[in-house]
């Protein structure tokens, strides 16, 4: 091939100049249609309901119970309507973490909703940190703003942590929020599943 | 022929040898980890700004607090592990915060946060140089995480190129757990007294 059309030496680098800009523009191509296509379809979120369990990467979640009001289980009591979901949740990690606090999203919440406090349901404590292996009974409250209408049914979405080796920013290793997984449903005051199957 | 071939195991080469060197470039937590300063239980083991000397471990069902004549309980799914420690500053005053139990499988269990008004915790002690002060680190545990295990302990949670503790603990097995450590707290603020049960 370079014999026939060979022009000397400035022939040579443009072919070779050709090539790869050729293959730059393959790369380009291939990652912009594969990114396209990613986002053309969609994974299934997982449909969970109240005693099913949805691994989330770091955790692994199972709601058991809704509750609403001013006076709920497991929490100090308050002045204010508040809305309540048992969890029982699993360190998947190898360390102690509080990082459960943004596992789960209402779908759509009341205005000026603020994020949920979470309480140990074994003492009514504030949870802090859960350690690795060894699930743990938590009560996640939110405050419901004044004037907003009472729940019957709540959908959460439930989100996931993904373990990355080498971060963007440094290339230390950690944990980071993922795409949401599962969508939960909960009615306020259903029956506690698991605690029925026991 | 011969030329062809040199170029292109020449090209092999240098891939092959810029893949080894990505492969084996030590991450950011590797350049920036903890200098480890080994021991065992009753070492007396220095850090660049504090000294500590853990002398005992007890494993516990649960943990008591009791102040006055009010008992507070604290009940967990695993085990407790109550560590006794001995403390003290080097050059000056410091604040000790963080302590994990590192199991066999490698899993760190911090120090536990469920005790926010006890006594003698080692997190809320300021510790002065000359003066050792007794302090106590509580772990919460399955039983699977008891032995082998290596309590770690450093002035901050994350304490790059800086000193952290690795004391060895060795739990005789089988695993004598205990059904009650009691915190009592003293007369006078900040005293405490530990009892086993």
């Amino acid at each position: 091939m370079s014999g026939r059309f060979s022009i000397g030496a400035l022939g040579k680098r443009a072919g070779a100049f050709i090539i790869a800009g050729l293959g730059a523009a393959l790369a380009v191509l291939i990652s912009f249609a594969s990114a396209i296509y990613e986002a053309s379809q969609p994974k299934d979120l997982v449909q969970a309901a109240a005693g099913q369990s949805v691994d989330t990467g770091r955790w692994t979640v199972v709601a058991r119970r809704a509750e609403f009001g001013r006076n709920v289980r497991g929490a100090p009591a308050s002045q204010q309507d508040r809305l309540a979901v048992e969890l029982e949740l699993t360190n998947r990690s190898a360390a102690t973490s509080p990082g459960y606090t943004r596992l789960l999203e209402l779908e759509s919440p009341p205005a000026g909703l603020q994020r949920p406090t979470f309480y140990l349901a074994r003492d009514s404590a504030i949870a802090s940190g859960l350690h690795p292996d060894m699930p743990e009974r938590v009560i996640a409250v939110w405050t419901w703003p004044p004037g907003a209408l009472p729940p019957q049914k709540v959908r959460f979405k439930v989100t996931s942590q993904i373990y990355k080796k080498r971060d963007n920013l440094y290339g230390a290793p950690g944990w980071f929020d993922g795409p949401t997984v599962a969508t939960l449903d909960l009615t306020i005051g259903g029956p506690d599943p698991v605690a029925g199957a026991k | 022929m011969i030329r062809v071939i040199a170029s292109i195991s020449g090209l092999v080469l240098a891939v092959g040898i810029l893949y080894a060197l990505q492969q084996t470039k030590p991450g950011y937590a590797d350049i920036t980890k903890p200098i480890a300063v080994h021991g065992t239980i009753g070492d007396r083991l220095m850090a660049r700004n504090f000294e500590l000397t853990a002398t005992k471990v007890t494993l516990a069902q649960r943990i008591v607090l009791r102040t006055g004549t009010k008992e507070q309980v604290f009940e967990t799914t695993g085990l407790w592990a109550v560590v006794e420690a001995k403390a003290a500053a080097r050059h000056e005053s410091v604040t000790v915060i963080a302590a994990s139990w590192r199991g066999p499988s490698g899993s760190r269990y911090a120090m536990s946060q469920r005790f926010s008004t006890m006594p003698g915790l080692l997190p809320s002690e300021r510790l002065e140089p000359g003066l050792p002060r007794n302090v106590l680190m509580l772990f919460e545990l399955p039983e699977n995480q008891v032995k082998d295990a290596t309590i770690l302990v450093s002035r901050t949670p994350f304490a790059p190129i800086d000193n952290e503790l690795h004391i060895k603990a060795n739990v005789p097995i089988p695993l004598f757990v205990r059904n009650v450590a009691r915190v009592t707290r003293g007369s006078t603020a900040g005293d405490w007294r530990l009892e086993i049960q």
